[in-house]
């Protein structure tokens, strides 16, 4: 499988601010992936280098296989794009806004433009310096969405939308990588990477700290364990891989490393288990974890 | 190498449509000034005799300061014609506000839109790198062969030669160019729309002082000095139109125009899309203790703007005062019409004074309407949502807005007024002229009030609505500097807000016009804070 990002040791400083610090990233072709980290991490800078809107100090980034600034017109026909704060002329209204936008791209279809609008409920004949700001978002959403392209970049695209918009939006990612597309999604939203992503990737202060399926990562995270034992549970404290053990009578609680839970789990039979809740670590946990760090 | 061009027709024809409105009373107003222009003269200068006097206004050494190196003037009264008097004096007007419309142009369609972040999304599509800025500078090129075209024809409309005709409008349509390939440059340099359209004000501004400088430094039956050639206004003016027309001036503006349209080029190719090419400078982590309240959040927000207006000022008023001596000399010399302007020959002191007085009455009312366009701004771009939406009351914040920028107009009105005072006290040493031009800065105080409550009213209306505070402002500007000549009628001239002010040191302090300013910019002010409290605050 070929990959649609392929990014190698990206650095980019804005004075003395270090934005983007050796980040790598990898995309492969046909996934969502989920792209997460906290404000200002370079989460910005990154797609924006992707779109040859900025030049990187250092470092490649390979984009459908072309150079992002090189290449830049002949990938734009591939690439639609969302931006994470959308400003629109304020004289023209939602409905030429599109219409322009997508022309540019040279695919409009007025018939998809016509169900997207319906489907996000947006009313085409407002001037742009009366939309809110969800409204705004829904016209760089509707223009990106209506494009046929072979990579959609979205930069928190849905950060002003309601839950009823969140699950339209959703339902067309979903329509796109059916067919094949691509999808970068920037999102703080987390159960809507959760939903949609394949793969994410973690940014913190410049470098991905952390990336991979939701899967493999939960697998290398803590499982938090509540279990009720009729005898007390001994020396859970001393096994590799618990941590946070807390005995409180015939009840424990503890997280324990994923490669453990086996052996943690003979214990707790040994000990007469009653009755057990054992959950992955959510995304917020994980993310926690890598942000937390950051304010340590 | 074309891949960078791609999109340029299309978004082209966006621009155009965007600024269909904008642009075309930009484009129809210049024109208009000529037909405008040689209308009042067939009125004015009916016959030769008429022409008289204002020979010799024009050929007058200091009034070049504000006409040009006057080619032509200089001959027979018989052989003048209602042309050479447009391309020696009125001309120089209508090239600066060329010149304005190409700054605001390019900075609106470049540096704004990056800004704003609207560009961003148009390079995201399947646009060339240089497409943005080559349909800017394409719809900058319509927009000035149509205000040259217009121009030439309307002058031949009026019976003028065909081929002076198209001197004057190319000449117009070359040096709007050059503005806009003066704002093609700065536009690069901030990340901010106001920097780059600043700084190339600042060109103007400085282009227009050295045009007046340099031409005023020239002898009699000269015209303009090498000081003259470093001012592209300069440039413009030496075509010698309808005297002794020479093309090559044209060929020097659009040289440059070309140089400094390629070197934008070179520099936009250098930069981030979105940044400027000088980093944003980075400030307080807290705010100071004093910047706790709406009045002093709107003087925070003035202070930048303020501040160089008043070393703009500053600066004006050492070169007007430095001139204080030359025109006093020169003024015996001046015809009827002009010593009207400034009171009288026996008053020539205070008559040239009272000129510059009343000039700076002018620019802090320019200052005004400027400042409370940015007032609006903080409206309309919703920042005073979440001011308002603390105890703040409404009336109380626009009350704030309006006491800052009536000090900082009073304040820089007082420092040019002591500087052009103490130039003039040092001509025979009567530093009472001091005192003078101080008192006549203060009679002229109500009615820049008067103006600025104008505009706070008109924001309490509506924000956009500001914009209409310009018409007493631009309307007391011609008239002032030029209701004497024009001839305008005594009626047409109230709506000059300076017209009831004494012309201070000139005319005598008469108290009544300035009781009745104060009484109309109170009223207007109280109107304003009564309406602004009770209106609707529109999201954003």
């Amino acid at each position: 499988m070929t990959n649609s990002i392929e990014i190698r040791d990206l650095t980019k400083t804005f004075g003395r601010t270090v934005a983007l610090d050796r980040l790598s990233l990898d995309v492969r072709q046909g996934e969502v992936h989920g792209f997460l980290g906290p404000n200002g991490a370079g989460k910005t800078t990154t797609i924006r280098i992707l779109l040859g809107l900025v030049r990187p100090d250092s470092g490649t980034a390979t984009v459908l296989g072309g150079h992002p600034i090189r290449d830049a017109v002949d990938l734009h026909r591939r690439i639609a794009y969302v931006p994470g704060d959308v400003e629109l002329w304020p004289q023209l209204t939602g409905g030429e806004t599109i219409d322009i936008l997508t022309r540019l791209r040279g695919d409009g279809d007025p018939t998809r433009i016509a169900e997207l609008c319906e489907r996000f409920d947006l009313d085409r004949t407002k001037k742009g310096r009366t939309y809110s700001k969800g409204n705004r978002q829904k016209v760089a959403l509707v223009a990106a969405l209506a494009s046929r392209a072979d990579l959609y970049i979205l930069d928190e695209p849905t950060s002003g939308l309601d839950p009823l918009m969140e699950a339209i939006f959703q339902d067309e990612i979903r329509g796109l990588v059916a067919r094949g597309a691509t999808v970068l999604l920037s999102s703080h939203i987390l159960g809507q990477v959760e939903a949609l992503a394949h793969t994410v990737s973690i940014i913190r202060e410049g470098s991905i700290v952390e990336t991979g399926t939701l899967a493999s990562m939960r697998h290398l995270r803590r499982t938090i364990v509540q279990a009720t034992t009729t005898n007390p549970v001994n020396g859970l404290a001393h096994m590799t891989g618990v941590h946070h053990a807390q005995v409180d009578g015939d009840r424990v609680t503890m997280e324990v490393d994923g490669e453990h839970i086996g052996r943690v789990m003979l214990q707790l039979s040994a000990a007469g288990l009653q009755s057990i809740v054992a959950h992955p670590p959510t995304l917020e946990q994980m993310l926690l974890r890598h942000y937390g760090e950051a304010t340590r | 190498m074309s891949e960078t061009l791609t999109a340029t027709g299309p978004l082209l024809r966006f621009a155009a449509r965007r600024d269909r409105v904008k642009l075309s009373i930009w484009v129809l107003g210049l024109a208009a000034f000529v037909p405008y222009m040689m209308t009042a003269y067939k009125t004015i200068f009916a016959t030769p005799e008429d022409l008289a006097p204002i020979v010799g206004l024009i050929a007058n050494p200091s009034l070049t300061l504000f006409t040009g190196p006057g080619y032509g003037v200089d001959v027979a009264p018989t052989e003048l014609t209602h042309q050479i008097i447009f391309a020696s004096v009125y001309w120089l007007y209508l090239l600066l506000f060329t010149a304005l419309m190409n700054i605001l142009l390019v900075s609106r369609h470049t540096r704004l839109e990056e800004q704003t972040g609207r560009a961003e999304i148009v390079r995201a599509s399947v646009v060339g790198r240089y497409a943005p800025l080559t349909s800017t500078v394409l719809l900058a090129l319509i927009a000035n062969v149509a205000v040259g075209g217009l121009i030439a024809g309307a002058l031949i409309a009026y019976d003028s030669d065909p081929s002076s005709s198209l001197l004057l409008g190319a000449t117009t349509g070359a040096l709007g160019l050059v503005f806009a390939g003066v704002t093609t440059v700065t536009s690069q340099l901030s990340a901010f729309s106001s920097a780059g359209s600043g700084l190339a004000g600042a060109v103007l501004a400085a282009s227009w002082v050295i045009r007046g400088v340099g031409d005023m430094a020239a002898g009699p039956g000269e015209h303009g000095t090498w000081l003259s050639w470093l001012s592209p206004l300069a440039w413009a003016q030496q075509t010698r139109v309808f005297h002794d027309d020479r093309w090559w001036p044209v060929g020097l503006l659009l040289a440059t125009a070309a140089i400094l349209i390629a070197v934008g080029f070179m520099l936009s190719a250098r930069r981030d899309v979105g940044a400027g090419i000088l980093q944003p400078r980075r400030g307080w982590a807290t705010a100071p203790t004093w910047l706790r309240s709406p009045l002093t959040l709107a003087w925070r927000l003035q202070r930048t703007q303020s501040f160089w207006w008043a070393v703009g000022l500053t600066l004006a008023s050492f070169m007007y005062g430095s001139f204080t001596g030359a025109m006093v000399d020169a003024f015996a010399e001046l015809p009827d019409i002009f010593q009207q302007l400034m009171g009288g020959a026996e008053v020539a002191l205070s008559g040239y004074l009272t000129l510059t007085v009343t000039m700076f009455r002018i620019m802090l009312a320019i200052f005004a309407v400027i400042a409370w366009q940015k007032v609006a701004a903080e409206e309309v771009g919703g920042r005073a949502e979440p001011v308002l939406a603390t105890d703040v009351r409404p009336a109380a914040w626009m009350a704030g807005q309006f006491l800052v920028i009536a000090v900082v107009v009073a304040a820089i009105g007082l420092v040019a007024a002591v500087i052009s005072g103490l130039f003039a006290g040092s001509v025979d040493g009567d530093y009472g002229l001091v005192g003078d031009a101080v008192a006549g800065a203060a009679a002229g105080l109500p009615s820049v009030l008067m103006v600025l409550a104008l505009a706070a009213a008109l924001h309490a209306l509506a924000p956009r609505l500001v914009v209409f505070a310009w018409i007493p402002v631009v309307a007391g500007a011609l008239i002032e500097l030029f209701g004497e000549v024009m001839q305008i009628p005594d009626w047409a001239r109230q709506i000059s807000p300076f017209e009831h002010t004494p012309a201070m040191p000139a005319e005598e302090f008469t108290l009544l016009p300035l009781v009745v300013q104060t009484v109309v910019a109170a009223a207007l002010l109280a109107f304003g804070l009564w309406r602004f409290s009770h209106r609707d605050i529109p999201g954003h």
